[in-house]
């Protein structure tokens, strides 16, 4: 997947431009939650501030950075509140739907998938990002492909 | 390669508009100790606690049928043709709000406060037949809608009792609902105040008696309620007033263990407190004091002892024939002070789900097992269910709960004590102890966003041959709910082969992919594993080969002719662990370096003996944001 340019603060908010759009919507797919979405890019770029140019790939750095924050804030939600993020009802009934297709993959199932056909990363730039290897992420992508067209081919017939 | 239909799906959500979240560095934290804002830490706190005290009046729900004897199996149940361990049963028609109670073929929920718990208290409810999936909603009952009542299964009737509407004051009625005729009847009105009392069914009688809800009187009277004349008759007042306790009926007494607490939340008592009543002789006595926080606790019946857990996972046993506690091991799993849940299945087994674990205590043993369910376990709801147990697990994002039922292993062997280790918070990171497959011991902490769950392990058979001189392959055993496994290539299997159980197991590319080689993929409750089949025909190495788990829960590989395994590798002549995908500080161990192209390793070693490597993405991503996993107290086997 090819990133916007680095660069010190000017390009730090040069890659928040690019990146904001597609990186809070793939948190959206993956999480369901517009506050877990909108915190993990926030802390995500804040942490990238603070380590400015010490970063390579800010791009990359910050998709990984912001993935693993919004997970952390699941992780630490499910504990706390029961683990049933809000539900959005200010969103197109198309997206409701496939929101809630996708709450019926597993969380690491429902990621791959995101990473792969919404962001369009690679198995190898996923396996970054979540933790996880390339082999394990074809799993995931594999299974949650199949589930998704089980419940999504269903609703379009 | 990306799924063009699968992408046109999800290009959906191009529809929603992205904030601008561009951070205000001045306010915000940035460090690699990722922290949740703060309002949200305080208000999930404030919610813990609320989860806390409300917990003891919430989670027992003892279902008894007929006349039959306590420790003997309910009635023929349509669970009854489900495989040892879990089940999923699929989604719930909608999340059960209150009541919710198994009749051997149905669930029945029933009250509640709506789909979230507030809203106006309802005196409706549905009926559910997981087997067949048919749900069919009930007649409205003749009390008003309410939460927090106490009910029973008698075998013909829901028994619902007292409760309150989004607070006191509480009710002082009760129902009955027969299913069979989709009908309700009012109970006589009982000889107790209005109240959240603790209740158990006897086979005869409901017993409701005190309340296990903060309120400033508490009673200690009771009553017992025959449904077959329809009739109340007081019951003696109890020796102890409780807070905070579950009820259970032991086959002989009526048993409430729990707590005290006032307002401020401390407890009155030492100890966890307990009291029997023996309805023979309409009298009761205090059982000796428990091993038990004084604080929340829950308990349940076995057949044969009370199991009692703390909020501190502090779990003991009570036996009525010796009138003692025994402090049995903690009861694995995160401490998170939610609400302790708590089942009895037949045969012996205690079943308690707590903070996304849940965990088992098979008949005789004094160790608790952690059971494998779903990764969104969080809070699940259990259910006795006769023989088995259900388990309604909320989803962690949108959607409706899942019911799953469990039925315990007959072969004791399968489930005794659990390799994998359980974890607990220390602000910010986790901390885990670790036991390795030889015995020996350490204590890892890590950054609690970090899902540590996957292991490797490479136990004493490492490689499949065939032939002399052999080719030889390795055998990958990984560990784990969300088991790393990366050894496999391409997006998807390549096809599946039966193996000797004629289950079908998924054939994947291996690795590079360009030789051709292929892997089977065989999936126990905790481990995954991978058979390279390399030039060797794929159905026949999966007709060949079979792995099961030991009474250690390790993976135990076994193989037919012309197939062998050996056990000459270094990996499988000393048990050698690998932690999942995670970098560590260099500094912790020895021979950092790197191991693949995507990976680094490091194999650690404390007082001279190797025993763990770690594999890490060697990323900006992990040099700059993972703090790294700290070793700590590493204790030799044998030691």
């Amino acid at each position: 997947m090819e990133h916007a340019a680095v660069g010190s603060v000017g390009g730090i908010e040069g890659v928040y431009r690019a990146e904001i759009a597609r990186l809070w919507r793939a948190l959206m797919l993956s999480f369901g939650d517009r506050e877990v979405a909108s915190d993990a890019v926030a802390e995500a770029f804040a942490q990238l501030l603070a380590r400015g140019d010490g970063v390579r790939d800010q791009a990359a750095w910050v998709w990984r950075a912001a993935f693993r924050i919004a997970a952390g804030q699941m992780k630490e939600r499910a504990m706390h509140d029961g683990g049933v993020p809000e539900v959005a009802v200010d969103q197109p009934e198309s997206v409701t739907d496939l929101l809630r297709a996708l709450a019926v993959l597993t969380t690491a199932q429902r990621t791959a998938v995101v990473l792969a056909d919404y962001a369009g990363y690679r198995h190898g730039e996923i396996a970054s990002m979540v933790g996880a290897t390339a082999g394990t992420v074809a799993v995931r992508i594999h299974r949650g492909r199949r589930r998704l067209r089980e419940l999504l081919e269903e609703r379009d017939d | 390669m990306t799924d063009q239909k699968v992408r046109a799906w999800l290009s959906a959500v191009d529809r929603l508009s992205a904030p601008d979240v561009w951070p205000d560095a001045t306010t915000r934290t940035a460090g690699p100790e990722v922290a949740s804002p703060p309002g949200r830490r305080l208000a999930a706190g404030v919610t813990a606690v609320m989860i806390f005290l409300a917990a003891s009046a919430w989670f027992w729900v003892e279902v008894r049928t007929g006349d039959e004897a306590v420790d003997e199996p309910v009635v023929p149940s349509v669970l009854d043709d489900l495989p040892e361990g879990w089940t999923d049963l699929g989604l719930m028609p909608a999340d059960p709000t209150d009541t919710t109670v198994w009749t051997g073929s149905e669930l029945i929920v029933w009250g509640g406060g709506g789909e979230d718990g507030g809203g106006p208290m309802r005196a409706d409810g549905f009926r559910f037949d997981p087997v067949r999936g048919e749900t069919v909603s009930i007649a409205e009952a003749p009390i008003d809608g309410r939460a927090n009542p106490v009910s029973a299964w008698t075998g013909q009737e829901l028994l619902i009792w007292g409760g309150w509407s989004e607070g006191p004051p509480f009710f002082d009625d009760g129902a009955a609902y027969d299913p069979a005729s989709d009908t309700w009847r009012t109970l006589p009105p009982a000889p107790i105040s209005a109240r959240v009392p603790l209740s158990a069914w006897t086979g005869t009688e409901w017993l409701l008696w005190g309340t296990g809800v903060r309120v400033d009187d508490r009673p200690l009277d009771g009553a017992a309620y025959d449904p077959v004349s329809d009739t109340w008759r007081p019951i003696a007042e109890g020796p102890l007033e409780f807070t905070d306790a579950t009820a259970m009926w032991t086959g002989e007494e009526f048993v409430v263990v729990g707590a005290a607490l006032h307002g401020g939340n401390f407890p009155e008592t030492p100890t966890a407190i307990a009291a029997a009543y023996d309805p023979a002789t309409d009298t009761w006595r205090e059982l000796p004091p428990s091993p038990l926080d004084p604080n929340s606790n829950t308990a349940v019946w076995t057949g044969d002892r009370i199991i009692g857990v703390d909020y501190g996972h502090v779990t003991a046993a009570y036996d009525p024939q010796t009138d003692a506690w025994t402090e049995l091991g903690p009861l694995p799993g995160q401490q998170c002070e939610g609400g302790l849940a708590q089942a009895r299945a037949a045969q012996g087994w205690a079943l308690v789900s707590d903070c996304g674990t849940i965990a088992v205590l098979p008949p005789g043993t004094t160790e608790w097992s952690v059971l494998e369910t779903t990764p969104d376990a969080y809070y699940a709801r259990v259910v006795p269910a006769g023989d088995a147990v259900l388990a309604i697990v909320p989803p962690l994002a949108e959607g409706r709960s899942t019911l799953w039922a469990f039925w315990p292993y007959v072969d004791l062997s399968r489930l005794v004590t659990r390799f994998f280790p359980s974890s607990t918070s220390d602000g910010p990171r986790t901390v885990m102890p670790v036991t390795f497959p030889d015995g020996a011991t350490a204590t890892l902490r890590f950054p609690y966003y970090f899902e540590v769950d996957t292991f490797a392990a490479y136990p004493s058979v490492s490689w499949l041959w065939s032939g002399d001189p052999p080719p030889r392959y390795s055998i990958e055993f990984v560990h784990g709910a969300k088991a790393s496994v990366d050894i496999l290539a391409g997006d998807a299997p390549v096809g599946e082969v039966d193996d000797a159980t004629g289950t079908p197991r998924e054939l994947w590319r291996i690795g590079g992919a360009d030789d051709g080689d292929t892997g089977i993929v065989f999936e126990l409750q905790e481990w995954t594993v991978v058979v390279p089949t390399g030039g060797f025909e794929p159905g026949a190495v999966a007709l060949a080969f079979s792995v099961t788990q030991d009474v250690n829960r390790l993976p135990v590989a076994t193989a037919e002719a012309p197939f062998e395994l050996s056990k000459e590798t270094g990996e499988g002549e000393s048990a050698h662990l690998r932690l999942g995908n995670l970098i560590l500080e260099p500094d912790t161990c020895e021979g950092f370096g790197v191991q693949t192209e995507h990976e680094y390793a490091a194999t650690c070693s404390a007082d001279g003996q190797v025993f763990v490597s770690m594999y890490g993405v060697p990323t900006d991503y992990a040099h700059e944001v993972v703090t790294g996993i700290q070793i700590e107290d590493f204790v030799p086997a044998g030691s």
